[in-house]
């Protein structure tokens, strides 16, 4: 049993590192590869984000409804735009994330990157559809309280999922804004397994 | 779609835990330190500290545990708490709350006896389970009991 454990948490490990490859093998990468593909056309490269200013980094400050055995979770993330490649802009979000139900209380700390197509918003736009996907890695930390034994059990675990969100961000003004948004996960028993209300602060 | 936004996508959805929820209770019983007491048959009680054993108790003839037994040792008169919870930390039943007098003898007669059901009387679901017992300020010690 333990030899399965520790099996499953290598090629749990293995499974990160091979997305983390894939996620960081950008431009780097394809640069790498040019010389050897003489017939195919150079690939376009990855153009800085042309988000500048408030745009280019924000906290969001939410509250979510989730499926499962919690029902209410706060969460404060960092988001930066990282560039545009493509059909697509790309951003890295970190979250936390906080619950607590009868003798269980949880924490959540996810690593995001997510994809957002180019065409679906403009930055004119004070109101603008938010639809982006993209994985996500999350460790989950539980803190079960034994009731009457003043005694906590701790477990942690790793997840990797992929994620859809779509929803709308209103700019109330250059620095600060809201989004509703909901989220799609696979895999997943229950795809629709998040809905969130935030506000932004750019 | 590029292949380097699908790549990781399928990855992660390929590679990603669906018989686990994030926002689902995890297993916390038996964890990654699993408890166990000693039988009561090989139990030595003597000396000044507490000690608890405990067995499973089968149907007459089978292999199958009807309930698990539960005793212990006191030096000295001290409250004791004994609780049975689920995988997932949650209280399923109080076992025993009060005063016990310092235990005459190798250990408690009659034990405690906890036949696998919850507060209200109801069988538990089988699956694991750890008791807790704690006695006095200081001892607090557990056995994992998986329930067929």
């Amino acid at each position: 049993m333990i030899a399965g454990r520790s099996a499953a948490l290598r090629s749990w490990f293995l499974a990160l590192v091979f997305l983390e490859m894939l996620l960081a093998c950008g431009s780097a990468c394809r640069a790498g590869t040019q010389d050897s593909t003489a017939t195919t056309p150079p690939p376009r490269p990855a153009t800085p984000s042309a988000r500048s200013g408030e745009e280019q980094d924000r906290f969001e400050l939410g509250i979510g409804a989730v499926q499962g055995f919690f029902d209410v979770t706060g969460s404060f993330a960092y988001r930066r735009f990282l560039n545009e490649r493509g059909p697509f802009e790309r951003s890295a979000m970190g979250e936390l994330t906080g619950t607590t139900k009868s003798q269980l209380s949880e924490g959540i700390v996810s690593l995001y990157v997510f994809f957002r197509p180019i065409a679906t918003y403009r930055q004119s736009w004070r109101i603008r559809p938010l639809i982006e996907f993209g994985p996500g890695v999350h460790t989950v930390v539980q803190v079960a309280s034994l009731e009457g034994f003043n005694r906590s059990s701790y477990k942690a675990k790793l997840y990797v999922k992929s994620h859809a969100y779509a929803g709308f961000e209103v700019l109330a003004t250059k620095r600060l804004g809201f989004l509703v948004r909901g989220r799609m996960s696979a895999p997943s028993h229950h795809p629709f397994d998040y809905a969130q209300a935030a506000i932004l602060l750019r | 779609m590029p292949l380097r936004v699908l790549a990781p996508l399928l990855l992660a959805t390929v590679l990603g835990c669906s018989a686990q929820e994030v926002n689902s209770p995890l297993d916390f019983f038996p964890g990654s330190q699993p408890t166990s007491w000693a039988v009561c048959d090989k139990f030595g009680a003597a000396g000044d500290h507490v000690q608890v054993c405990a067995s499973l108790v089968n149907a007459p003839g089978t292999q199958t545990a009807i309930s698990y037994s539960i005793s212990f040792f006191l030096p000295r008169t001290l409250h004791v708490r004994l609780a049975a919870f689920d995988a997932h930390g949650a209280l399923v039943k109080v076992l025993l709350d009060g005063e016990e007098s310092a235990t005459i003898g190798q250990y408690r007669t009659p034990p405690i006896i906890w036949d696998f059901t919850d507060s209200r009387g109801v069988r538990v679901p089988r699956g694991n389970y750890r008791c807790y017992i704690a006695a006095g300020p200081d001892f607090v010690s557990s056995s994992d009991v998986a329930v067929p």
